[in-house]
């Protein structure tokens, strides 16, 4: 068989949807974008069904074509969305944040304020628990590279957790 | 499980040398146990990392995606879709009927002779083309209008093909409804 068909594709890639839109909204941080990026994601996998047949990891596949997706919209929204945030870092910081932290969003909040390739490997690693392979595939880092991100990452997040404690 | 123990293993983590059982391991620990006071930092960490895992997914996501895949067929097409697509054909129907309603108007003024008795309007055409009456410029006014009306039936023919969508869309959105009045 030198194709996919619609029921495989769908077999293959529909049970592994609501991780890919965690990943995006873990990127975003805008629900109703994340679903439109998920289907936009599908589209994109379909459209190159002549090519499926070849793909050995497609949940990592998809998270590379989902990542794009992400990119996409992100470079997108950066140039309309720079001042507004230029704002809102300035208000946060003004925030109390014992507040935030009893604050069910405390980590989203913080995630979300990671640069984007910290913000994808840990939700990969730490919250959909992909392993170092499969970040490997998606991310095209080493093992190591990967490591050092993830450190750096998790330190600076768990960083944030002593400051509330402190105050 | 003890202290020194585990925070050997969360240097490893910190420092992102922990194997992925030690990962795991970790993670199970901060959910279950209860943790010394020294590690509370972490213990917030490692649940709210685990609250993440539980962001739940629209259902309005997995009704859209299941029907994409329903329709999807072997051809290279792709059309997401959506339930804001509604909003589209509404208005697409509301102009047209709007078009219609103003053209019939027109055409049951026009339908009055001088006496005020009521002529078809192929009778007005016969008795102008007997008389002679017929002027170009009403000709093209009538080719114009043939125009229109083809058009009309074009953008209706489109319009009514994909209606096959729209009533999944409504389907979907009424299954949606009753789910949410079950759950009420």
């Amino acid at each position: 068989m030198d194709y996919m068909t619609a029921e495989k594709f769908k077999d293959i890639y529909f049970p592994f949807y609501k991780k890919l839109y965690r990943i995006a909204f873990y990127l975003l941080n805008d629900g109703s974008l994340s679903a439109d990026v998920v289907q936009e994601t599908y589209c994109r996998i379909w459209s190159k069904k002549e090519e499926l047949h070849t793909i050995k990891e497609p949940e990592a596949y998809a998270v590379v074509v989902l990542r794009n997706v992400c990119l996409k919209h992100i470079r997108d929204k950066k140039k309309t969305v720079e001042l507004y945030d230029a704002h809102l870092v300035e208000n946060n910081s003004l925030i109390n944040k014992i507040e935030l932290k009893d604050n069910a969003n405390y980590m989203m909040e913080l995630i979300a304020a990671l640069p984007e390739q910290q913000r994808l490997i840990i939700t990969m690693k730490d919250v959909e628990g992909y392993s170092y392979k499969e970040i490997e595939g998606v991310t095209g880092l080493s093992m190591e590279n990967i490591r050092v991100i993830l450190s750096r990452t998790r330190k600076k997040l768990r960083e944030e957790f002593v400051k509330t404690e402190q105050r | 499980m003890k202290t020194e123990y585990i925070q050997k293993i969360l240097e490893a983590y910190y420092n992102g040398t922990a194997t992925e059982e030690e990962e795991k391991l970790l993670f199970d620990y901060f959910t279950y146990d209860n943790t010394y006071d020294e590690l509370s930092a972490d213990k917030e960490y490692f649940s709210r990392l685990s609250q993440l895992k539980e962001l739940p997914v629209p259902d309005t996501l997995d009704e859209e995606l299941s029907e994409w895949f329903k329709m999807l067929d072997n051809n290279k097409t792709c059309k997401k879709p959506k339930i804001i697509a509604f909003y589209k054909y509404a208005a697409r129907a509301a102009s047209i009927l709007l078009l219609f309603s103003v053209g019939y108007f027109y055409m049951e003024q026009s339908k009055y002779g001088t006496n005020g008795k009521k002529l078809h309007s192929t009778d007005i055409m016969n008795h102008k083309m007997i008389n002679g009456t017929i002027a170009d410029t009403e000709m093209a006014d009538l080719q114009e209008m043939a125009r229109a009306l083809e058009m009309v039936s074009f953008e209706l023919n489109s319009g009514l093909s994909d209606l096959g969508q729209v009533e999944v869309a409504l389907n979907a959105t009424v299954e949606i409804l009753n789910n949410e009045k079950i759950k009420i």
